[in-house]
C-alpha cells in the first residue's frame, strides 16, 4: 500500500515550481532578441496520442526552409526565425498536411499545436504503422530506441506482446532463466537499472516469469534503452536506464481489448473523459500460468502475477499538458527446487513475494515567450517484497521513495541546453532474518538530492556533442560527487560514429544471495560498508544505414565498478552469507544487423562479453591461494539473437532464437566434514560441520543456452472489433535449459519446457 | 547512394544463412548435462593434533564424498599408517567409529604413540586402489624455562606490583597457550587445589626463545576472589606453555572457521584437505620466596 508522504520529507514543491523562473531568468536576454520562435504538439487526431517524427517545416518567400521533427511526446520547436511570412508545413506519411501561412513578428513565439488527420485516401492504418521507423539494429553510444511495432515482432507465449521480450533479444542483455526477473545488462546486476516509466522508479518491475514486465507492448509509446553511457539526467543507478514512456488513452472515443492465453489475460479500456482534452486509459493483466500453462505441459508451475496500470492524460492547453500515471504489480511464487510440489497457497509454502506500486504526475509547460520545453515530475514508488511463508515471512524489504525533479531544455539555433534538478527521500525496511550476517535490520532514510546541466551543442550538421555534469550529494554518506557525462555523434553520410562517457553513483543498492539462482529475495538497503558504489562508463560505436531498411551497428563498451556490495562465499552450506565490498570490470563488444522490408523484419545479433569482480572480503582470497578474482554468475561471454518476422496473406510469423553460452557457477569437489583444528579441540568430541569443498569461486560452465520461439498470428477486421488469434510454440524444439543446479543435492531445475499456447485478442471500437 | 538493395526474390539469402547458424549453433550446444564436481586428486580429509603428551594419539579421518547426505556411518576404505622420519619407525593405526553428540558419526584413527620431540611424523591415509593422502608435522623443540628474580614496583599509594620473568628457550614463535598456576592446600600434606589463569600469548620473544611475564599481584587479587588465603596453605606455582608445530599458524593469526573452511586454506595434507599438527605442553614450576608470598598475602606452611 503507498505510504502518505513521509514528514521528514523536506518540503520541495517550492523549489520545484522555481524552476521555470530561473530559466527565464537566466535566459531573458534571449528572449528578448529580434527572432521569432514556433513550437507546438503533433498528435493523432483520431486519438490524440503523440506522433514522433512528423516532419515540420517553414519556406521563407524566398526559398529558405528551416524546419526539425517532433520528439517522442509530439513536440516541436524551431527556434531563431528571422520574422516575417512562412509557408508551414507539418507531414507524416500516411498522413494528411497540415499547412497554413504565417507571419511571424520579432520576438514572438507561436505555439502551435496540431491533430493531424490520417489520410485513408492514399494509405491505410497498416501501411502508416508499417512505415514507421524500425531500426532494431540501430544504437548510437549505447542507446536504443524501442517502439511497441518493434515489440509486438517478438515471438511471446501471449498474445499480448511485451518489452522485456524485446530487452532480452539486445546483445548484452542476460537474463540467468525464464524466471525470477532479472536482468543483467553488459555487466550490470538488475537493482542496478534505473527503471522509469513516464519519469516515475519503479524497482522491480520485471515479473518472476521471464516473458513479463508491467510493460505490455500496447501501453508503450517508446523505450529508450541505455544500456550504459547514458545522459546527466540520469543517475543513481550504476549500469543502465530503461526510460519508458506509456501512451495516452484515446480522446475521441472509447475502444477495449482483452486477451486469453495459458500465461496471462488481460484487459484494457480507454477513452475520454472530455472529448479532446482528457484521455483515461486502463489496464490489467493477470497470470493464469499456473492454471493454463502448468496443464499444458502437465507440470506444476507456481508463479502468479499482474499489473494494473491507469493513466490519465489532460491537454490543458496548446502548451501545457498534466497527466497522472499509476502502475501496481504483483508476483509470487516458487523459484528453484520446490517448484515441483509447491502449493503456492498453502501456508506453509516458502515462497517469495513481491509488490510495486508506483504514483506520478507530469505537467508539461512551454513558457509563453521563451523557447524552453519544462516538465516538473512528482512521484512516489514502492516496493515491498518478502520470502517465506506467504502469512509469516521470515525475510522482507521494502522500500518507499519521494521522487520530485524539474527538467528544462532550452533551444537555440545551435544548441539546446537541458537542465534540471532533482529531490529524492528514500524510507527503507529491512528484516533480512539474519541472511546477511553483516547487514543489520533496520530502518532507514536517504536522501539524494541535486541537479545537472547538459546542452547539446550542434557543432556543425555532423556534429553534435552533448557535454554534462550531475552534482549528485548523498547527504546520509556525507558524500557528493560531480558526475560528469559525454556524448558524441558524428554523421556523415551512410556512417556515423558515436561514444559516450559517463560516471555514476549508487547509494540505494539491492544484495542477493547469488549462491542460489533459485533465492531471487533482494535486500534493498543503503551502501553497507560505508561506501557508496561507482561507476564509470565509456562506449564507442560505429553504425552504417546504407538505406534500404539495412543497418549494421557495431558499439564496444567498457565499464569500471567500484565498492560493491557482493556475497561472500563460505565452504558451510550455511542460509546465512556475509556481504563483502568488491571491484569490478565488464567490457565487450556487440554486432546487430537488421533488415525491414514492408513485409519482412529481422535482425542479427552476437554479443560478446567479460565481466569480472575483485573482491576485497577476508575469505575470497584464501580459496586456493591468492584468487581473488572471479566471474560473477551473469558473465555471459557470448550471446546470439535472431529474430524474423514475416508477413504473408495476412499472417505474421515471428521466429526468435536465443543462444547464449554457459553461465559461470562454482564446481566443488566434493563434501567432508570440517573441524577446526586449534589446538585446544578433541577430534574424539567434535562432530565437525558438513562442508562444501568449492573449487575456484565461478570457475565452472554451466551448459549452454539457446531456445528458439516461434508464433503465428492472424488478425481479423469487422466493423467496430478486431479479433486475434495467435498460436506459439516456446521453446520449439525441447532444449533442456538449466536454470539451477543445488549443489548440495545435485538436483537440477531446467527452465520451461516446450510449450504450446494459443491466444486470443478481442479489441471493440 | 548506394544502398543495398534486396529485392524479394534475393531475400532467401538472409533466411537461408540465418537457418543454417541456427543449426550450427544448435549442433554445437546439443550437451545439457553439467558436471558439478572438478576432476581432483583429493581423496581425504585429516584432522587431529599429535600431543607429546599423550600415549595415545588420535586422527580424524573423511573421505571426499561427492553427497553431502552420507551418515559418516559407511565403512572408509583407508588404511592409515604413520612414520616418524627421524627413526623409521612405522605404526599402524587402527579405525574406530564415534557417534557425536549430534548424532552424527565419524572414523577416528588411533595408534599407540609417544611422539618425540623435534622429530617429523608423516601421515599416510591410503585407499584401497593406492590414492594416498599424506600430511606431515614437526614435533615442537623441548623448550628449557628459566625463572628470573621478582620485580618489585611500589607505587605513590603504597601499593605494590609483583612480577616475575620466565624465559622459555628453544620456541620459536608465541606459545599457543599461556596460563600460570598457584598451588594451594589446607594443610601442608592435604590434597591441594591448582587456580589457573589465562594469559595473552603475546609477551615478547628473546633470543634465542621467549619470555612471558607472571603477574604475581594481579593474579592474587583474581585469587582472592576465588578463595580466602587465610585458610589455605601456599604450596608454589608455575607457568604451563602449548607450543604448536612450526605450521601450526593459520592465515592472519586468528582461527576463525569462516576463513579456515576455505578449502585449502590453512591445511598441511597433500593430496587432500585438513591440517595434521602437533603440539607440545611444557611446564615450570617454583617457589616464591618467603617474603614475596608474604608480600601476597599468602599463608606459608611452617617449615
Amino acid at each position: 500500500m503507498l505510504h502518505t508522504i513521509h514528514r521528514r520529507l523536506p518540503p520541495i514543491g517550492t523549489g520545484l515550481l522555481v524552476v521555470v523562473f530561473l530559466t527565464g531568468a537566466f535566459l531573458a536576454g534571449e528572449a528578448l532578441s529580434q527572432t521569432a520562435t514556433m513550437r507546438g504538439f503533433i498528435v493523432d487526431d483520431a486519438g490524440g496520442e503523440a506522433l514522433q517524427g512528423v516532419n515540420v517545416i517553414l519556406r521563407s518567400p524566398a526559398g529558405e526552409v528551416i524546419g526539425t521533427a517532433t520528439d517522442s511526446e509530439g513536440f516541436y520547436i524551431v527556434t531563431s526565425i528571422a520574422p516575417g511570412t512562412y509557408y508551414f508545413q507539418a507531414s507524416f506519411i500516411g498522413f494528411i498536411a497540415e499547412t497554413d501561412t504565417l507571419l511571424l513578428a520579432p520576438g514572438e513565439t507561436l505555439t502551435r499545436s496540431i491533430r493531424l488527420q490520417v489520410d485513408r485516401t492514399e494509405l491505410g492504418e497498416l501501411v502508416v504503422e508499417a512505415e514507421r521507423s524500425r531500426q532494431p539494429a540501430s544504437v548510437t553510444a549505447g542507446l536504443q530506441s524501442v517502439s511497441p511495432q518493434d515489440i509486438e515482432l517478438i515471438p511471446a507465449p501471449d498474445v499480448s506482446a511485451d518489452l522485456v521480450n524485446y530487452i532480452t533479444t539486445m546483445p548484452g542483455v542476460v537474463a540467468t532463466g525464464d524466471r525470477g526477473g532479472k536482468l543483467f545488462i553488459r555487466g550490470g546486476e538488475p537493482t542496478q537499472n534505473l527503471v522509469q516509466l513516464d519519469g516515475m522508479l519503479v524497482y522491480q518491475p520485471f515479473h518472476i516469469v521471464g516473458f513479463y514486465s508491467a510493460f505490455p507492448a500496447d501501453l508503450v509509446r517508446n523505450a529508450d534503452i541505455y544500456a550504459g553511457g547514458f545522459g546527466a539526467k540520469f543517475g543513481g543507478r550504476l549500469s543502465s536506464v530503461v526510460d519508458i514512456s506509456t501512451r495516452n488513452g484515446n480522446k475521441r472515443r472509447f475502444n477495449a481489448a482483452a486477451t486469453l492465453a495459458p500465461f496471462v489475460s488481460s484487459a484494457r479500456i480507454e477513452g475520454p473523459l472530455a472529448r479532446d482534452r482528457v484521455s483515461v486509459i486502463l489496464s490489467a493483466r493477470q497470470s493464469v500460468i499456473d492454471q493454463g500453462a502448468a496443464k499444458l505441459i502437465d507440470e506444476p508451475l507456481p508463479f502468479r502475477f499482474g499489473d494494473q496500470f491507469a493513466k490519465i492524460h489532460a491537454s490543458l492547453s496548446s502548451s501545457s499538458q498534466l497527466s497522472t500515471t499509476v502502475i501496481r504489480t504483483t508476483d509470487r511464487g516458487v523459484v528453484g527446487l520446490d517448484e515441483g510440489t509447491a502449493d503456492l497457497d498453502s501456508p506453509t509454502t516458502d515462497q517469495v513475494k513481491w509488490e510495486n506500486l508506483a504514483f506520478g504526475t507530469r505537467f508539461i509547460v512551454l513558457p509563453s515567450t521563451l523557447p524552453v520545453f519544462a516538465e516538473i515530475l512528482l512521484s512516489a514508488s514502492q516496493l515491498d517484497q518478502s520470502f517465506g511463508p506467504k502469512d509469516d515471512p521470515v525475510r522482507s524489504s521494502d522500500i518507499f521513495m519521494f521522487n520530485g525533479s524539474a527538467n528544462v531544455t532550452y533551444f537555440t539555433p545551435s544548441v539546446d541546453v537541458h537542465w534540471g534538478l532533482f529531490l529524492q527521500s528514500s524510507e527503507l525496511k529491512s528484516n533480512l532474518g539474519g541472511q546477511f550476517q553483516n547487514v543489520a535490520n533496520e530502518e532507514e532514510y536517504v536522501t539524494e538530492a541535486g541537479l545537472y546541466a547538459e546542452p547539446e551543442i550542434r557543432v556543425t550538421s555532423n556534429l553534435i556533442v552533448r557535454p554534462g555534469v550531475r552534482l549528485h550529494s548523498f547527504p546520509s554518506k556525507s558524500k557528493t560527487f560531480l558526475e560528469p557525462r559525454f556524448r558524441i555523434i558524428y554523421n556523415r553520410g551512410i556512417h556515423q560514429l558515436s561514444g559516450a562517457f559517463g560516471q555514476y553513483h549508487q547509494e540505494v543498492v539491492g544484495l542477493n544471495d547469488r549462491r542460489d539462482a533459485g533465492d531471487i529475495f533482494t535486500a534493498w538497503t543503503s551502501a553497507p560498508l560505508g561506501l557508496v558504489p561507482e561507476a564509470i562508463h565509456a562506449i564507442a560505436g560505429y553504425k552504417l544505414s546504407p538505406g534500404s531498411g539495412v543497418d549494421l551497428s557495431v558499439e564496444g563498451f567498457w565499464k569500471k565498478l567500484s565498492d560493491l556490495s557482493v556475497p561472500e562465499w563460505t565452504g558451510f552450506p550455511r542460509l546465512t552469507i556475509k556481504v563483502q565490498p568488491a571491484d569490478g570490470t565488464a567490457y565487450g563488444a556487440d554486432v546487430r544487423f537488421g533488415i525491414d522490408r514492408n513485409w519482412f523484419f529481422g535482425f542479427v545479433s552476437y554479443g560478446y562479453s567479460f565481466v569480472e569482480y575483485e573482491a576485497r572480503g577476508d575469505v575470497v582470497p584464501q580459496w586456493f591461494g591468492l584468487v581473488s578474482k572471479y566471474s560473477p554468475p551473469h558473465d555471459r561471454r557470448h550471446q546470439v539473437s535472431a529474430v524474423a518476422s514475416v508477413e504473408y496473406q495476412g499472417f505474421e510469423l515471428s521466429l526468435r532464437w536465443q543462444y547464449g553460452s554457459g553461465l559461470p557457477f562454482s564446481q566443488s569437489i566434493g563434501f567432508d566434514r570440517f573441524i577446526l583444528i586449534n589446538g585446544q579441540n578433541n577430534v574424539r568430541e567434535d562432530p565437525g560441520s558438513a562442508r562444501v569443498l568449492y573449487g575456484p569461486p565461478y570457475d565452472g560452465r554451466l551448459p549452454d543456452y539457446h531456445r528458439f520461439d516461434v508464433s503465428l498470428e492472424r488478425a481479423f477486421d469487422f466493423r467496430n472489433a478486431s479479433l486475434t488469434l495467435q498460436a506459439a510454440l516456446i521453446n520449439a524444439y525441447d532444449r533442456s535449459n538449466l536454470f539451477y543446479m543445488d549443489l548440495f543435492t545435485l538436483d537440477r531445475v531446467d527452465q520451461l519446457p516446450l510449450i504450446p499456447s494459443v491466444g486470443i485478442k478481442v479489441e471493440v471500437n | 547512394m548506394g544502398g543495398l538493395d534486396y529485392s524479394r526474390n534475393r531475400f532467401g539469402h538472409p533466411v537461408t544463412a540465418l537457418m543454417i547458424a541456427i543449426g550450427a549453433m544448435m549442433w554445437s550446444g546439443c550437451d545439457e548435462s553439467v558436471n558439478p564436481f572438478i576432476e581432483s586428486d583429493r581423496y581425504f580429509s585429516l584432522y587431529g593434533t599429535l600431543d607429546m603428551n599423550a600415549d595415545t594419539q588420535w586422527v580424524r579421518v573423511d573421505p571426499i564424498d561427492t553427497t553431502i547426505f552420507s551418515t559418516g556411518m559407511e565403512s572408509i576404505d583407508a588404511a592409515v599408517s604413520s612414520t616418524d622420519l627421524n627413526t623409521g619407525d612405522m605404526t599402524v593405526w587402527r579405525d574406530s567409529l564415534f557417534e557425536f553428540n549430534d548424532g552424527s558419526f565419524g572414523h577416528v584413527f588411533y595408534a599407540p604413540l609417544r611422539i618425540q620431540p623435534n622429530h617429523v611424523y608423516r601421515m599416510e591415509v591410503e585407499r584401497s586402489d593406492g590414492a594416498q593422502s599424506i600430511a606431515e608435522t614437526q614435533v615442537p623443540e623441548l623448550p628449557i624455562a628459566s625463572v628470573g628474580s621478582v620485580s618489585r614496583v611500589v607505587f605513590s599509594n603504597g601499593a605494590i606490583e609483583l612480577t616475575v620473568p620466565v624465559s622459555w628457550s628453544g620456541i620459536e614463535s608465541a606459545p599457543a597457550q599461556v596460563e600460570t598456576w598457584y598451588r594451594f592446600g589446607t594443610t601442608p600434606r592435604s590434597n591441594f587445589q591448582d587456580l589457573r589463569f589465562a594469559y595473552p600469548t603475546a609477551d615478547g620473544s628473546t633470543d634465542p626463545g621467549w619470555q612471558i611475564v607472571a603477574r604475581l599481584s594481579s593474579d592474587r587479587d583474581d585469587i582472592l576472589e576465588q578463595i580466602i588465603p587465610d585458610n589455605f596453605y601456599f604450596l608454589g606455582m608455575g607457568m604451563r606453555i602449548v607450543v604448536f608445530d612450526n605450521k601450526f599458524s593459520p592465515p592472519g593469526g586468528v582461527f576463525d572457521p569462516d576463513i579456515l573452511s576455505q578449502p585449502g586454506s590453512f591445511s598441511n595434507v597433500d593430496n587432500g584437505f585438513g591440517f595434521v599438527g602437533s603440539i607440545g605442553r611444557f611446564d615450570a614450576q617454583w617457589v616464591l620466596d618467603d617474603q614475596t608470598a608474604l608480600d601476597l598475602g599468602y599463608r606459608l606452611p611452617k617449615r
